[in-house]
């Protein structure tokens, strides 16, 4: 019982979504609004539940003396601290700010800087992975475009690579993204269908 | 060609079917063809009874059918190791159908299989196989149920009637010959008979001299006499079992106890060394039944063999009633027995004996003999199953009480009928006790080697029936269905008794033991994940990350370090159209005007966005406009707070934080139409819509200008189709502010007519642009050495590595590197 | 209602009576090959691998919310997370799903019940199976990270929406020598992809993986719908070009200009 009423909420609410956005019909748009209101509320709960069950995960490694599970003590510990700190000063206040200015903020960009190492690696690497035509104009684009948007030291700035790079970017960059974007959005009209009709749940099970 | 007829649900069939066609069992057995040696050729007088020589049928009863035919030494042996039974079509016919009921007989349950031998002379049977010789069971109760199997209805009664006209061993072999089935099937000569059943011949022929003639064994050997098929004669001329008896003019009968199955020899039942007296004519095998003492005799009809019912009990000396349904001859045999004085008394049989002695006249020698022996054995013993001769030395059947102390397995050997001739004997009246005074002088009868095969195991050696059978069990289903007193398929001593323990003991070889502990060792480990290998942390391309890592920080620290301006800012002249639109987009804005500005970046991209952020949120506050910072990014709020609290410090600009949008695009929609409702708090929880500079704002158009701050294209492309409208129509323009991975998304909608951005700045090179344009030195311009530094250093490691892919490639040999992975 | 939607309505409604027309044809003329993508062949490959040497699949779902336009992406995620949970529901150690938002989370978990549902080994269905392992989209790669090298991953399928943090996961797989097949809806995370994955797909690709999972009948039907109308798109904007080169685009704008808003 429980997949079939399912099934025929998500369709139902799925049509009224779409026919509100097309046809503009005032009960349909007040319809629209109530139902997108709904899932924005459902959403933000999904949200406290993701977080519990994040804690939840990291609770039995740390129960079960799992590997690295003193890194799961420390995100228990963590979550905790922050959750009493920020519940009891308030989101603005100095020490939530203090816990995300020098805590969150760095690590996050410490990250980037790190995603900054691996990307180089992977260029590095990529004609020892992917040896082939594409990959080849795929390492001089990023040459080109890594070349042409800051002055190069000792050079300064470098007016043809500078034109190469705007024309990269503003010519075959959009071209190529908004093709594949359209692919996307057919791709995501054809996973929407999918789930109107019934044929894909991935709610129900 | 008759129907043939299903040994399971007894229904015909047409005779060319080899299944049935009602409930599909075989009608034919698959039998192996037999061996064909030596086999005695089938008698052209005769008429054939028994079917063609089939090759599946055992050697015995393709003996029987052979008319004084030698036995030869290699057919006996061949007989004797033969194990297994094969039967021929016609043979399991002749049983399905002495087995099986018509749908006359199918309502008759009570109906004595034994009665339609005798009584129904509609039944031919084309064969039937009278006990010349035994298959080669060590147990005699396999001889038994040979017999009872044959001895079924029309086809049981053919081998009886063989069994009276053939020889038995008993006879000379013009005298002995068995009558041959209706096929032409040869009897079985003399040479093909046992030893003891041509004393049993030979000693009814001196019977039959002595007392009233009895029925000439050459008219019942010459014509098709199946016994049951014709009605014998009173006198007993046609009285098989006359052909039993001594030859003329021989004298005791010797019986050699080799001839002679052990279990008879040691049942006591015969004395080798004594002659064979009449009184011990029955063999052991019949005498050796479990019999009950005191159960009565069964009525007619029942499952009694009639021959047996209407020969007088030897044990009790009672006779039961006449039995309508008993052949003449048996009836003559059973008056004669009661006429003749001279007749030897009976057997002892005991008191489990159950003939019943209906008809005095006629009743053959042996019959006599049995109530003449029977009352010579030892009290309790059982009916000798053939009486010989009145001279010879009977075969000692044990008593009852020995057959009712036989253990369980001794009863399996002994068939129901057996048990209940016994059980008759208690009820027999008015038979005239046959004379069953034991000669003293007989010869100890000679086992022959064949039936001293038979001769049953000493612990299964049936003794003394182990229970009265009160109750006779009516088969229902099967080739045995409806008849009385049979096997039962589970016979009940498996029910009373336990196996002994020593007998399920599983010896297991140490062999044996380690193949079944390294299978429970593979179950056990089935079921468990096994640990895979851990690859080594330490590679080569652990160095070249490391390399790789170094390199670069080294070529952004090391500006930093030395803090100087080795890089120049754009110029303003030079810096592109959408730079140049943002700032004059900025540069319009009206003095306190509320500007909405989108705090959508990860905290991950802080490093880059807040450069762009503290210097465009510089120059809004710079124009008077006053700040309303929203987000549909968790962190954007914080991220907000963190800019104005590290980068606006010194400004201290007022500003509004209305906090989180739950629901990106939908949520974006919603506060597009109504705002108020959506955030009716800031994130101190203070109703800010009442003040300024919310006061006057009542949609999303209401604000001067909308600045989104993100590094996602799909956030840019949300905040652009669902708020850029409603602005749109307002005439209010929207500013982005995006990480340099971003542009190539939103450029298209700068570039579009109308414009729907109105102007953005995207990546570090974007904001030191515009930092140029709006003469600040921000944190671009701090950041703007490295970020040179870094980008030529990472373009040369980048060259480097694709260079030397290239060469190793070309170097090496040709491989698909497209998709070469770990797998 | 103005022209744009119209246009939108009447596209939708085509789409969805090709999806239908298609699936019914394929019904009759089953077995039509779809063009050869090696990422998938590898994945199939990978899968059997898995189970063969009890080794763990990873599926990650991406960080897509539902409520906006990444939700597309994360869908096609769970199709390939059920399709994948059964057909190595089987192994040793079954597979094991993280994403980076809390609905899609427990999306995962029910999708894993369902598969076990499904196969009747509810039983062998763990709540840990599907995680959370991140809000922000570089603590989800951190996240990740432990699981690819803790959890003796042979193969990580991420179909979703992932950014350029998707690098930190990929790097981590090669790492630990495990196969990597990826696909994301974001423009810079398939550009990252391209340089950093094993098996790469970009642009659509990622839609089709449920045609190639043999997840039915109508994934085939709809991947075939989407090759048709981007036909059809192509067309529309060469003409539309056109249009506006030969300087026709006033003259249709101008028959139009009743229905545009």
């Amino acid at each position: 019982m429980r997949t079939p009423i399912s099934t025929a909420v998500a369709i139902l609410v799925g049509l009224l979504i779409l026919l509100g956005y097309f046809i503009p019909l005032e009960p349909l748009l007040s319809l629209r609004v109530m139902l997108l209101q709904w899932a924005v509320i459902l959403a933000a709960f999904a949200l406290l539940v993701g977080v519990v069950n994040l804690f939840r995960v990291h609770w039995i490694k740390v129960k079960t003396g799992q590997p690295a599970g003193f890194y799961s003590f420390v995100l228990i510990v963590a979550l905790g601290l922050t959750l009493a700190i920020v519940g009891y000063y308030g989101p603005t206040s100095a020490p939530s700010v203090w816990i995300f200015s020098y805590i969150q903020v760095p690590v996050e960009s410490s990250l980037m800087a790190l995603l900054t190492i691996v990307l180089a690696y992977a260029g590095v690497r990529l004609l020892h992975r992917r040896l082939n035509a594409l990959s080849i104009v795929f390492l001089l684009t990023v040459l080109v475009v890594l070349l042409g948007t800051a002055p190069l030291l000792f050079i300064g700035e470098a007016p043809v690579l500078n034109l190469i790079r705007d024309l990269i970017v503003q010519i075959p960059a959009v071209a190529g993204a908004r093709g594949l974007l359209l692919g996307i959005a057919l791709g995501a009209i054809a996973t929407g269908l999918r789930i109107l009709m019934g044929a894909d749940r991935p709610y129900g099970g | 060609m008759a129907d043939l007829r299903c040994p399971m649900c007894g229904k015909s069939n047409p005779p060319q079917s080899e299944v049935c066609q009602y409930c599909q069992a075989r009608l034919k057995p698959l039998v192996a063809p037999p061996s064909t040696e030596n086999e005695p050729e089938p008698s052209s007088d005769s008429e054939d009874l028994f079917p063609a020589k089939d090759d599946a049928l055992p050697n015995w009863l393709d003996g029987l059918r052979e008319n004084d035919e030698p036995r030869t030494e290699s057919q006996e042996e061949q007989a004797d190791e033969d194990g297994v039974e094969t039967w021929s079509s016609e043979e399991e016919q002749r049983l399905s159908s002495a087995f099986t009921f018509s749908s006359e007989e199918a309502s008759d349950t009570d109906e004595d299989w034994l009665a339609r031998l005798t009584g129904d002379q509609e039944h031919q049977p084309e064969d039937q196989a009278p006990l010349q010789d035994e298959p080669a069971e060590s147990s005699a109760s396999a001889a038994f149920l040979d017999i009872d199997e044959v001895a079924g209805d029309e086809s049981s009664s053919e081998w009886l009637a063989e069994f009276q006209t053939s020889s038995l061993g008993l006879e000379e072999t013009s005298e002995t010959s068995l009558p041959s089935d209706d096929q032409g099937e040869e009897v079985v000569t003399e040479g093909d008979r046992p030893h003891w059943l041509d004393l049993i011949r030979s000693q009814q022929q001196k019977e039959s001299e002595l007392t009233a003639p009895m029925s000439s064994q050459d008219e019942d050997l010459e014509g098709n006499q199946i016994w049951g098929d014709k009605p014998v004669d009173k006198e007993g001329e046609s009285d098989w079992l006359s052909d039993i008896g001594m030859e003329e003019g021989e004298g005791e009968l010797t019986i050699d106890s080799k001839d002679l199955p052990d279990w008879l020899v040691e049942s006591g039942a015969f004395r080798p060394e004594s002659p064979v007296e009449s009184e011990q004519a029955f063999p052991g095998w019949l005498a050796e039944s479990d019999l009950p003492e005191d159960e009565p005799a069964p009525e007619a009809g029942e499952d009694l063999p009639d021959w047996i019912a209407a020969s007088p009990a030897a044990g009790s000396g009672e006779i039961n009633k006449p039995r309508q349904d008993l052949p003449d001859w048996l009836s003559n045999v059973s008056e004669q027995e009661v006429d003749q004085s001279g007749l030897p008394e009976p057997v002892e049989s005991g008191e489990g004996e159950d003939f019943s002695a209906e008809e005095e006249g006629g009743l053959p020698d042996w019959l006599t003999k049995l109530d003449a022996t029977a009352g010579e054995q030892t009290p309790g013993r059982g009916v000798p199953a053939l009486i010989l001769d009145e001279d010879e030395e009977a075969f000692a059947a044990p008593g009852v009480d020995e057959l009712e102390t036989q253990t369980d397995e001794d009863i399996s050997t002994v068939p129901d009928w057996l048990t209940q001739v016994a059980a008759q004997e208690d009820v027999v009246e008015g038979a005239a006790p046959l004379d069953g005074e034991a000669e003293p002088d007989l010869a100890t009868a000679q086992l022959p080697s064949w039936l001293q095969a038979m001769r049953p195991v000493e612990s299964a050696a049936p003794s003394a029936p182990a229970a009265k059978e009160k109750d006779k069990v009516v088969e229902k289903v099967g080739p045995l269905a409806g008849l009385a007193g049979v096997l039962p398929a589970e016979p009940e001593f498996v029910h009373l008794s336990k196996p002994k323990s020593s007998l399920v003991k599983l010896q297991v070889t140490d062999n044996q033991q380690t193949h079944i502990t390294l299978l429970e060792n593979l179950l056990a480990e089935e079921g468990q994940a096994k640990p895979v290998p851990a690859r080594s942390a330490i590679t080569s391309q652990y160095f070249l990350r490391l390399l790789i890592a170094l390199v670069v920080f080294i070529s952004v620290i090391a500006p930093l370090w030395l803090n100087r301006q080795l890089l120049p800012l754009p110029e303003p002249a030079g810096v592109s159209t959408e730079v140049y639109d943002f700032s004059q987009t900025l540069a319009g804005l009206p003095s306190g005007a509320p500007i909405l500005v989108a705090f959508d970046y990860e905290p991950s991209f802080s490093g880059e966005l807040e450069a762009l952020a503290a210097a465009t949120v510089a120059e809004a506050v710079g124009r008077g406009a006053q700040l309303v910072m929203i987000s549909t990014n968790p962190t954007g709020p914080l991220l907000a707070e963190r800019l104005m609290t590290t980068r606006m410090a010194d400004v201290n600009p007022g500003y509004v934080n209305l906090g989180y949008i739950p629901g990106g695009a939908a949520g974006l929609l919603a506060f597009a139409q109504t705002p108020r409702d959506l955030n009716p708090f800031d994130l101190q929880g203070t109703r800010v819509w009442e003040v300024a500079p919310l006061a006057s704002v009542n949609s999303v158009s209401d604000f001067a200008l909308v600045m989104v701050l993100t590094e996602n294209p799909d956030t840019a492309r949300s905040w652009i189709e669902q708020v850029q409208p409603a602005l749109g129509a307002a005439g209010k323009p929207m500013l982005m502010v995006l990480s340099a991975q971003a542009e190539p998304m939103v450029r298209p909608y700068y570039e579009t007519n109308p414009k729907q951005v109105n102007g953005m700045i995207s990546g570090l090179a974007g904001g030191a642009a515009f930092e140029s344009i709006s003469g600040m030195e921000g944190v671009a311009r701090l950041y703007w050495d490295a970020f040179g530094t870094g980008l030529v250093i990472a373009a040369a490691l980048m060259l480097l590595g694709g260079i030397a892919s290239l060469v190793l490639a070309l170097i090496s040999k040709p491989d698909t590197s497209e998709g070469k992975g770990a797998l | 209602m103005n022209l744009a939607g119209i246009f939108g309505l009447a596209f939708v409604i085509l789409f969805f009576g090709l999806m239908i027309i298609l699936a019914a044809a394929g019904r009759n003329r089953p077995g039509r090959q779809l063009r050869e993508i090696p990422a998938f062949a590898r994945l199939r490959r990978a899968v059997g691998l898995a189970v063969e040497a009890g080794t763990r699949l990873h599926v990650s779902v991406g960080r897509g919310a539902l409520t906006g336009l990444q939700s597309a992406a994360a869908f096609m995620g769970l199709s390939m997370l059920s399709r994948i949970a059964r057909a190595a529901s089987i192994s040793d150690r079954p597979p094991i799903a993280t994403s980076g938002d809390g609905s899609l989370s427990i999306l995962s978990q029910d999708t894993l019940r369902g598969a076990y549902q499904t196969l009747g080994a509810e039983g062998q269905y763990d709540f840990s199976s599907g995680q959370l392992a991140g809000l922000t989209p570089f603590s989800y790669a951190v996240g990740t990270i432990p699981i690819i090298h803790d959890e003796q991953i042979s193969a990580n399928v991420l179909i979703g929406h992932f950014g350029s943090e998707v690098a930190l996961i990929n790097d981590a797989a090669e790492q630990s020598g495990s196969l990597t097949v990826a696909g994301t809806d974001n423009l810079p995370g398939q550009a990252v992809l391209y340089a950093t994955a094993q098996e790469p797909l970009i642009g659509e690709e990622v839609f089709a993986g449920g045609a190639y999972l043999g997840a039915g009948l109508i994934h085939e039907a709809s991947l075939r719908a989407q090759d048709l109308l981007r036909m059809l798109l192509v067309i529309f904007i060469i003409t539309a070009a056109l249009l506006r080169l030969f300087g026709l685009d006033s003259l249709i704008l101008d028959l139009l200009a009743g229905f545009l808003p």
